[in-house]
């Protein structure tokens, strides 16, 4: 019974001493050093295609690119660069950086829908800034042609200048836009739409598609400024340095615990070894002294 | 890291994957590329998927069974048809060319092909059936468990499903006479397609319209001039189109703009298979998204055009 007793103490000692440099080991493998720069590389993709959606963005606003399939490229990067950084696990390193995670994937979708509703809009704009020298044209035809009761030429001198004036302005208004650019071409459009009931059948006709277009563009253009204003304030790239920043200061901690857990299973590993030195010298001698 | 790969072979073929003269380069429409990079394996294995009826709940539907690859990757009808019968809300897209458009569904709710191929299968009112359904059968069969270890390390899974499927639907590519034309033969589309797509660009239709997809890349306002749901009546959910995802109230009526590749075979059209044909939907775009109207000769050149862009053959993998 004393010897059974004996080697379930022995076997309940060598478990725990074993179950101790498994823990260490266990321990020294929670941090991938891989990880430092996979993330780093994932955060600066995100920084670099951020910037290349700005600048196509900018492109497309200025009529350099022919079609969003640039931006829409750079919108699926980014999608793919954040599912490649949840898949890090960043969490499992530190429970901060999930915060700091969650803020910039929020940066990130506010930014991404910010360019659908940029693509959306500047697609309208370029539609009624393309169709509007036409629009004005035919208003201009059909005045022309309109004649009075009398059968005269109708004569609407205040439609024909205001509607090439909207028209000019309007263009300009598209290279380079202000308030002040705005209200003035708000007002001149107020002030035909206001004698609206002036003009006959197919020139009202033709003007009501003119002014349609103005108004649509005076919006478009408001809102175009203003998703860019926005887009400019979204902090993509504040949250990418945090998220950096953070990572980089986890991964130090981490790091050093990683390095404090290896130390501890080699002098913990050496400790095992002499030990099994002194037992098995120990049952060596027994053995000899048995035998003698 | 797959799926940063999966991006980058979609974002790849959103490129110019061909010779880049400056005429081409001008183009808001840009030419599909000439050939796909794709593992054969996982495309064959995805053809075959797709057009596996054990993928419903009843076996009677198959993805094909609504993206009918012979009829332009349709199925011709107003509303998709599910199990049991069931009249879905909402027209079917085409398959064809959907590699190439930058989220997948009506309301972009999908941002890979790999998250939409999951959609239908476990929607209760199309295939109707779930996962843990579809892997029982699939893995009861040794001829399909065998073709998935040979491809992937752990055989017969969900995202291993979905990656063959989407990778056989990324092969669905359609070049047509109008792509032919774009890289420089002059004589690939007649004098009036080409009058038809100088009219396409000169109306505005390509403001939304563009890109290798000739659309596919951006989200818009159904209703820009127009209010075309006042007009039409009868609101149903599928008419909130990306609100129903986002919840925004800017996103009322928004849907992605659907490709016009192919478009000659994809009647009815517009997210409610409103429009018969080709001509009442030009007559509506020209009513609510352009806000102009335009002779009937016009109408009938961008038809012509619209109709050059029919894909001659899939690309041979």
């Amino acid at each position: 019974m004393n010897a059974l007793f004996r080697t379930l103490a022995w076997l309940t000692a060598a478990c725990l001493l074993l179950a101790v440099f498994a823990f260490l080991y266990l321990k020294t493998q929670e941090l991938n050093v891989g990880s430092r720069d996979t993330v780093s590389s994932l955060l600066r993709d995100l920084r670099q295609i951020d910037a290349e959606i700005d600048n196509d963005v900018l492109r497309s606003k200025t009529g350099l690119n022919k079609n969003y399939d640039p931006v829409a490229r750079a919108q699926q990067l980014i999608g793919a660069a954040q599912q490649s950084l949840a898949s890090q696990k960043l969490e499992n390193l530190d429970y901060s950086l999930k915060v700091a995670e969650k803020g910039l994937t929020e940066a990130l979708a506010a930014k991404l829908d910010l360019v659908d509703r940029f693509k959306a809009q500047n697609a309208i704009l370029k539609n009624s800034l393309r169709f509007l020298p036409t629009a004005a044209d035919d208003v201009k035809q059909k005045l022309r042609e309109a004649r009075d009761a009398s059968g005269r030429p109708l004569q609407l001198p205040a439609l024909a200048d205001g509607v090439e004036q909207i028209l000019v302005e309007t263009l300009k208004l598209d290279a380079a836009s202000d308030n002040a650019a705005l209200a003035r071409v708000r007002s001149l459009i107020s002030l035909l739409v206001q004698g609206r009931s002036e003009y006959p059948g197919a020139v009202g006709d033709s003007f009501d598609i003119f002014a349609n277009h103005v108004i649509t563009i005076l919006a478009q253009k408001e809102r175009e400024d203003d998703v860019l204003e926005q887009m400019a304030n979204v902090p993509v790239s504040q949250q990418i340095d945090s998220l950096g920043k953070a990572f980089a200061a986890s991964f130090a901690v981490a790091s050093d615990r990683h390095d404090q857990y290896r130390l501890a299973m080699f002098g913990y590993g050496a400790f095992l070894l002499v030990l099994l030195a002194f037992v098995f010298g120990r049952a060596g001698r027994r053995t000899v002294r048995v035998a003698a | 890291m797959l799926d940063k790969k999966r991006a980058l072979a979609t974002a790849a073929s959103l490129m110019l994957c061909g010779p880049a003269g400056a005429q081409l380069l001008s183009e808001p429409i840009q030419p599909l590329p000439e050939k796909m990079e794709l593992d054969a394996r996982k495309v064959s294995l995805g053809r075959s998927l797709f057009l596996d009826k054990r993928l419903s709940k009843d076996n009677s539907l198959s993805c094909a069974s609504c993206h009918d690859l012979a009829k332009g990757g349709v199925d011709g009808r107003q509303s998709a048809l599910g199990i049991k019968g069931q009249v879905g809300p909402i027209n079917t897209p085409t398959v064809y060319n959907s590699g190439f458009n930058f989220r997948q569904f009506w309301n972009g709710r999908a941002a890979t092909l790999e998250d939409q191929a999951a959609g239908p299968i476990n929607n209760p009112g199309e295939m109707g059936s779930n996962w843990p359904e579809v892997l029982g059968k699939l893995q009861k069969d040794p001829k399909t468990v065998q073709t998935f270890y040979a491809i992937y390390a752990d055989g017969v899974q969900p995202r291993n499903i979905q990656d063959a499927i989407a990778t056989f639907e990324r092969s669905l590519v359609t070049p047509s006479r109008f792509d032919r034309f774009l890289r420089g033969d002059d004589s690939a589309i007649t004098p009036d397609e080409k009058q038809g797509y100088a009219l396409f660009k000169s109306y505005g239709c390509v403001a939304c319209h563009q890109g290798v997809n000739v659309g596919g890349n951006m989200y818009q306002t159904f209703g820009v001039m127009g209010n075309y749901f006042k007009d039409r009546g009868n609101l149903t959910e599928a008419d909130q189109g990306r609100y129903s995802v986002t919840g925004n109230e800017l996103d009322r009526h928004v849907f992605k703009v659907p490709s016009l590749r192919n478009v000659a075979l994809t009647a009815p059209y517009f997210h409610d298979g409103t429009a018969p044909t080709l001509e009442t939907a030009v007559d509506v775009m020209f009513r609510y998204q352009l806000g102009r109207p335009a002779p009937a000769a016009d109408k009938a050149a961008i038809i012509g055009f619209l109709k050059s862009l029919t894909g001659e053959k899939e690309i041979a993998q």
